[in-house]
């Protein structure tokens, strides 16, 4: 029972973050960080001492099945992580969000829960059912967040993610029945099922369906839109952590029906999407929109490392979760700090914003080198990824070009927003706030440092990599 | 059977009361009585139905109108009682006949003009399609080849399945809204009981169910895509209607077109057929339950209007419509999809899913406005009995029925 | 494990450092933790314990934390630490009331700890930590002075061919970093290569390794990209011009004498085991022509700079040249049966090391206090800074080879290397080009000497550096003569080379302290063509960024028109369009719903008749 209890906490206690938001915002905030303690000790026991959790027989169709391993572990210690440091970020925002819309923020937090207890569900379900449920859980929690807090079009932008997310969705859930209909009713990687049958019906409906959540080279149009205009812890969460469920799926599931050579155009695909998505965060002048395009480009690095198809990509892929989301996590959450604090979310606007809140400049440095791989957690991924990407194509060389520019438009786009937006003259001559934001913010970015030290990083990699050797599909 | 009919003989009887006292105390006895009958005979969806009559009367005075709405709870049971015991078909006749009476007076509850207008197209095509359908059946129990094609026709006009529906969208949207939610709720329901109940006796016409796929594939789109631009909450709801009518066709027209066959479920195997009947079943409940909560709170003259007060809880009525999980409107369309999952792999089996998928997708749009329509209006909040009961109602039997399933494996 | 200490005492300092709003404990316990890092090295160098030491740090990748104590590691580690510490304590009081010492200090810190890892690491992912540490550093610190001001730039305020000739220290961090991402992508996937072809990347097992032999030349190639950026080497010498918009403390220790060593140092260490890969002369071919390319770009460019920092820019990455060259010589030589002479081309690591961080920190005391970056504008310092004049003519000998110096000894071995090849090889265009070389380079050296301290305007308000500045520098100056004795004793080498190097001293004696103000209008063009660094900005900041953001925009284009326009414009429209026709069957009129409903029975009649 103890899975399904930590999911359940924050459910249930998001109700009381709802009646403590009408009186006190940061209660409501402490109660939210406080309510994933539970998922964040599961999840750090399995992934540092590879251990695994199962609850339920996994016999017939039962639906309240679990399973945490190290490879979905990790998953599920990003969406703590994250969801507790942008829990304690989220007041000062809330309360100034709350003052410009006149509404108070007690919606945001009974959401919050269900939200965040609806993707940690999806990622220790074992029953395909219930992953489903869980994933719609996280998906309608989040549609009222952009509804009621949201900016621009709030309403145009909800369809737009309704529609998307659910046709998303409609696709796996579809795949997810045909695999029912011949007796799979289990995420295969949690029962170690090994590679089930080549199908292409099912694959291609979970891939689409999945990719559509990853928002993917091509049917990415919904995510700039919707990461931008969706309130900003919100957009902490949705950008690093909900995407990403899209990828989980395909690595725990889709794989196990991809029909063979499909892999090498999957792998064409994913540089491609990695490379737009920086090409196209270079130019925005929309700092969550330069944010949410990097997502499309990083989402294409996760996408690499499942479809390498070996055991060393979807190590990759699961580390790329955790670093993606923590330094988009603290890239989001200073876009936060930004519109409480200077009121806009302009790149034009900023600059030299350094000598304003140094520390935050300091944790969104490290945000980045997170996204671009250098000295941090987001380094191990790289090089694993990249150990992953040697261990595919061998001595072809020609690929490592596309690979090394593929890394290279990473660096552009964050080593060029850090000067936009911290270097230049200085053009405020006041400080940034220090507040509980601001410490939330540094503190995700120390932890992004923290696992690239032995200890964690060793535990982080070895640990998944052993069990993937042993539950992965290429068996 | 006989403790329905005597009951309806009740009603009738004590139609002279209505004039002495608020009718809706006859409508709350009569509906306390259906409960009771249905828990008697096991029937969960008569003791829903019973209960969303019951909280309709509850609500609100309705005059001598409740009388009406005691008929039509009563034919409703009926219906239902005849598919489920089951019955002669004859009966399910009757009941069709008595609810489109009684609709009839509701719909022109306030006597305004428009009132009027949509109660006189409701009973005009009402009718119209009533006859075809009696017609149609007897003479397909004589024989007739052709009578089961009348019989669709009928089906179609009845349902307002495209080019079937235009009164659908007027009767809507200019009726009064609480006998839109008896039309809805209870007109639709009786309908489609009927429509399994015939299904279960006549023999399967592949020839009839390809021509009823093709209208049906093409009534849901047409509707959906309507509905994207339809303003007023009467308007989208009779477009969502007109779709949700179309998927239950959708899913029987399937089944005689491509023929019956067995698949398996969750470990349980299931007559496809079966299965197409759960889904009607189910999403006669969803439109039924969700629509009778929208359209019960309002209390202006026509749904044309806008709502002068909010109501929250129908947000999950609009949920539900809309097909989220785990509220009661998934359920339905999941199993059209799974139902359709038979066939595979033919690739008409693809396409009509893939079809299915799109326009639920499709309507995200419309269902969204309805939300800010109802949720947005002005506040005090207004909610009733029974937009309670049904917005529970959406949630809960939602929430039962995959532990039903998971019931089901465990007695295997 | 002393070796642990050295390594990471300086980081230990620097995260401390955070801690404090003081800057005066900042650059204290910095200092501090640099001096300890400098005597744990001196400890390791003179107890000498060669041998491998570390942990697992990621199996499944083949990553350790392991540390490598030899005859490269021990000397290499000694130098870098003791660099680190002299120009910490000059910078304590050079970047006294600085606007940013939180950023300084804990960045450098951070870089010497970097370093060390390069230097002493064996595993080449430990490598790579302190690899991606080091550019990080790098970028930091040429980015120091954010705000931009005009003071801190490189060059002036000048368009050629549209393209800006400036660069502020946030553009001049960019164009580094970016230049050594370029190399590093390369790098990470040549060791990621070795990992999957050979198991392993720890330096001592990749030379027993089997599959060693049949690497191929590719991934070297790739590897020597790392290495190629990171020093500087010609295509990519641009960033490190610029990269003179950070304090001069950090010119001298990052851009001069230690991190830019870091690549030629790989590349050092890692030639005893390419040479054993088959096909590997390619490699060291390409590396030895790269080398002498930029020794001869780079050495034109120091002769005609106008600025301080940017001559001797000019000059560290002449001597990468000199030293990647005499390394790829070395290789080559080793593949012909020669042992391996990789010391000749260490020891110039140390030579220039020595000398360049010298010259740099004092010709940044006389920014300083001249409060201009430009050659010429202020002059005649010699009598008013004759402790510093002093230094800087000892130091730009060595720096330039003049005999007794430790520059001459060493550059001179390096070159032996690359003599060799050209004897081996027949290359008769070799030696020329070298005579050529060694006669450039002390010509700019003596004019900088000449126009600063010697030449000039009259300088205004004018002292000397203060004690705590000079005395690191003037040290090093006089370590210059000292190694030079030193090294003298083993070896001093007499060849033909010395000739070229003596006649251009004379040459740049007389045109630069005898008789200043000769100039050539003929030679002029040559000069613009130099003066304009070979236009190579105009790849760097002109083609390149327009091809970059063409293509940025370009993909915009598809995004917005393809799409977003597909997606939210095109189908929403036509889906609102086809509604609003849909919806007007909805007339209100019962005839023609009659109607409809007429058409749709002939329909249904006509789909049942199918």
């Amino acid at each position: 029972m103890i899975i399904l209890a930590s999911i359940l906490t924050p459910m249930a206690l998001s109700l009381v973050a709802y009646v403590a938001a009408k009186r006190s915002t940061t209660l409501a905030g402490f109660i939210s960080a406080i309510a994933l303690l539970p998922i964040l000790i599961i999840s750090s026991y399995v992934v540092l001492s590879a251990g695994s959790l199962s609850e339920g027989t996994f016999r017939d169709f039962e639906i309240l099945a679990f399973r945490v391993i190290p490879f979905n572990g990790i998953f599920l210690l990003t969406v703590a992580l994250v969801g507790f440091f942008v829990a304690l970020f989220s007041p000062p925002y809330m309360e100034h969000r709350s003052e410009e819309l006149g509404r108070d923020s007690s919606l945001f937090y009974l959401t919050y829960g269900f939200f965040l207890g609806g993707l940690a569900g999806s990622f220790v379900a074992a029953n395909l059912i219930s992953v489903y449920i869980f994933i719609e859980i996280a998906l309608i929690a989040s549609l009222f967040q952009v509804l009621y807090y949201g900016y621009g079009d709030r309403v145009r932008i909800t369809v737009m993610y309704l529609v998307w997310s659910h046709l998303g969705a409609f696709l796996i859930l579809a795949g997810f029945l045909l695999l029912a209909a011949k007796g799979v009713y289990y995420v295969p990687l949690l029962v170690e099922s090994g590679y089930l049958y080549q199908d292409v019906l099912i694959f291609l409906l979970i891939l689409v369906g999945a990719l559509i959540k990853m928002a993917t080279l091509g049917v990415h149009m919904w995510l700039p839109y919707v990461h931008a205009e969706a309130p900003t812890p919100l957009s902490a969460l949705l950008s690093p952590v909900l995407v990403g469920v899209g990828g989980y799926i395909i690595a725990a599931v889709g794989m196990y029906t991809v029909p063979a050579g499909w892999t090498q155009w999957l792998v064409y695909y994913s540089i491609a999407t990695a490379i737009y998505g920086g090409l196209m965060a270079f130019l925005q002048q929309d700092i969550k929109r330069l944010f949410a395009y990097s997502t499309v480009s990083q989402m294409g690095y996760m996408l690499l490392g499942i479809s390498l198809f070996n055991t060393l990509g979807f190590t990759a892929a699961a580390l790329l979760y955790l670093s993606h989301g923590l330094g988009k996590a603290v890239l989001f959450m200073t876009a936060g700090y930004f519109i409480t604090h200077l009121h806009t979310r302009d790149v034009k606007k900023m600059g030299g914003l350094y000598g304003w809140r140094p520390e935050l400049a300091g944790a969104a440095i490290v945000g980045f080198l997170n996204l671009a791989g250098i000295l941090s957690v987001g380094m191990v991924s790289e090089i694993v990824l990249t150990v992953a990407y040697a261990n595919h194509f061998g001595s072809d060389f020609a690929w490592y070009v596309p690979y090394a520019f593929m890394l290279l438009v990473t660096a552009v786009y964050a080593f060029n927003t850090v000067r936009i937006v911290f270097f230049g003259p200085h053009k405020r001559e006041d400080k940034g706030a220090v507040d509980m934001a601001l410490v939330s913010i540094v503190a995700t970015a120390f932890v992004s440092l923290l696992f690239f030290i032995p200890p964690f990083s060793t535990a982080l990699v070895d640990n998944v990599y052993r069990f993937l050797e042993v539950v992965g599909p290429w068996r | 059977m006989i403790e329905i009919v005597t009951l309806i003989l009740a009603i009738s009887l004590a139609a002279p009361l209505a004039l002495k006292i608020d009718s809706r105390y006859i409508a709350i006895v009569t509906s306390v009585a259906l409960a009771s009958a249905s828990v008697y005979y096991n029937m969960p969806i008569g003791v829903l139905v019973s209960l969303l009559a019951l909280a309709m009367a509850l609500d609100k005075s309705m005059g001598v109108f409740g009388l009406a709405l005691s008929f039509s709870t009563a034919a409703t049971v009926l219906a239902i009682y005849v598919y489920y015991a089951p019955a002669p078909v004859t009966y399910a006749l009757v009941a069709l006949a008595l609810v489109t009476a009684s609709v009839y007076g509701m719909l022109a509850m306030g006597k305004t003009r428009e009132n009027v207008e949509s109660a006189v197209k409701y009973v005009v095509f009402s009718g119209i399609g009533k006859v075809l359908i009696v017609v149609g059946y007897f003479s397909t129990l004589a024989g007739v080849a052709e009578g089961i094609y009348i019989t669709l026709l009928g089906f179609m006009i009845e349902l307002g399945i495209v080019p079937f529906h235009a009164w659908v969208v007027d009767t809507y949207a200019l009726g009064a809204p609480r006998g839109v939610a008896a039309l809805a709720a209870f007109s639709k329901m009786t309908t489609l009981f009927l429509l399994l109940a015939i299904v279960r006796t006549v023999p399967p016409s592949a020839q009839v169910g390809f021509v009823a796929v093709v209208i049906s594939l093409a009534s849901m789109l047409v509707a959906n895509v309507a509905g994207l631009t339809a303003k007023t909450l009467g308007r989208v709801m009779a477009y969502s209607s007109i779709a949700h009518m179309s998927y239950a066709l959708a899913a029987v027209a399937v089944v005689w077109w491509l023929g019956d066959k067995s698949t398996s479920l969750f470990g349980h195997t299931w007559r496809v057929l079966d299965l197409a009947a759960l889904v009607i079943v189910l999403e006669a409940l969803t439109t039924g339950v969700a629509k009778a909560g929208i359209f019960s709170y309002l209390t202006t003259n026509t749904s044309d209007a806008s709502p002068p007060r909010r109501s929250v809880l129908n947000v999950l009525n609009v949920f539900s419509l809309l097909g989220l999980p785990p509220l009661l409107g998934f359920w339905p369309k999941l199993f059209l999809i799974y139902l359709l999952l038979a066939y595979l792999p033919a690739p008409i089996a693809i396409f009509i899913i893939a079809w299915v998928v799109v326009n639920s997708a499709l309507a995200t749009p419309y269902y969204l406005r309805t939300l800010r329509i109802v949720a947005e209006a002005p506040a005090p909040n207004a909610d009733n009995i029974t937009s309670t009961y049904t917005a529970l109602t959406s949630t809960l039997i939602g929430l039962l029925i995959p532990l039903a399933f998971i019931y089901l494996i465990g007695t295997l | 494990m002393e070796v642990a200490l050295a390594i990471f005492l300086p980081l230990a300092a620097s995260i401390a450092s955070l801690f404090s709003r003081s800057e005066k404990f900042k650059a204290w316990s910095v200092t501090l933790g640099t001096f300890l890092s400098a005597i744990a090295a001196t400890y390791l160098y003179l107890s000498k314990t060669p041998g491998v030491y570390g942990f697992d740090w990621i199996q499944s990748i083949g990553a350790k934390v392991e540390f490598r104590l030899d005859h490269f590691s021990l000397p290499m580690g000694t130098l870098v630490a003791w660099l680190v510490a002299a120009i910490s304590l000059y910078s304590v009081k050079y970047m006294e009331g600085d606007y940013r010492p939180g950023w300084y200090w804990f960045f450098f810190g951070f870089f010497a700890t970097s370093m060390m890892i390069i230097v002493y690491a064996e595993n080449l992912w430990f490598l790579l930590v302190g690899w991606e540490g080091v550019g990080l550093a790098s970028w930091a610190l040429i980015g120091h002075w954010y705000r931009d001001e005009e003071d801190k730039w490189v060059g002036r305020e000048e368009k050629v061919a549209g393209v800006p000739y400036w660069w502020t220290p946030s553009v001049a961090g960019l164009r580094a970093v970016l230049t050594v991402r370029f190399g590093d992508a390369f790098f990470l996937v040549a060791i990621a290569l070795f990992y999957i072809m050979l198991g392993t990347v720890s330096l001592g097992e990749m030379t027993h390794a089997g599959a060693l032999k049949t690497l191929g030349v590719v991934p070297l190639l790739f590897f020597a990209l790392g290495p190629f950026t990171k020093s500087a080497q010609f295509p990519f010498h641009e960033w490190l011009l610029t990269a003179m918009t950070g304090p001069t403390s950090v010119s001298a220790l990052i851009h001069a004498a230690t991190m830019v060593k870091a690549g030629v140092y790989v590349l050092i260490i890692t030639t005893p085991i390419f040479v054993l890969v088959h096909g590997s002369q390619l490699y060291f071919m390409v590396v030895t022509a790269l080398g002498l390319a930029t020794a001869i770009t780079a050495t034109i460019i120091a002769l005609t700079s106008m600025e301080y920092k940017l001559v001797l820019a000019g000059s560290t990455a002449a001597n990468l040249g000199i030293i990647a060259a005499a390394t790829g010589a070395a290789g080559l030589l080793g593949l012909h049966g020669h042992e391996l002479p990789l010391s000749l081309a260490f020891l110039h690591i140390a030579g220039h090391a020595v000398s360049k961080a010298s010259l740099f920190m004092g010709f940044g005391a006389v920014i300083h206090e001249t409060a201009t970056r430009f050659i010429g504008e202020v002059g005649k310092l010699w009598r008013h800074m004759k402790t510093t004049g002093v230094a800087m003519a000892l130091s730009m000998l060595s720096l330039v080879g003049v005999p007794p110096f430790v520059g001459y000894i060493t550059k001179e071995l390096a070159l032996e290397n690359v003599f060799e090849v050209g004897h081996l090889y027949h290359l008769d265009l070799l030696t020329p080009l070298l005579y050529l070389l060694l006669f450039t380079t002390p010509i700019y050296g003596m004019r900088l000497i000449g126009l600063t301290f010697i030449h000039g305007g009259e300088p205004g308000e004018v002292h000397e550096a203060p004690v705590l500045m000079w005395i690191p520098y003037t040290a090093l100056a006089v370590a210059t003569v000292a190694l030079g004795g030193y090294l003298a004793i083993y070896k001093f080498p007499l060849t033909d080379a010395l000739v070229a190097l003596l006649a251009g001293l004379a040459v740049g004696f007389a045109l630069y302290i005898a008789r200043p103000g000769v100039q050539s209008k003929t030679l002029r063009p040559l000069w613009l063509l130099a003066y304009r660094r070979f236009y190579m900005p105009l790849l760097y900041d002109g083609a390149f960024p327009t091809l970059y953001s063409w293509l940025s925009r370009a993909t915009r284009v598809v995004d917005n028109r393809l799409f977003d326009g597909l997606y939210h414009n095109a189908i929403p429209t036509a889906f609102a369009v086809l509604s609003i026709q849909v919806r007007k069957f909805a007339s209100g009129n019962v005839n023609v719903y009659l109607l409809y409903a007429l058409i749709g029975i002939l329909v249904t009649m006509l789909l049942l008749m199918l």
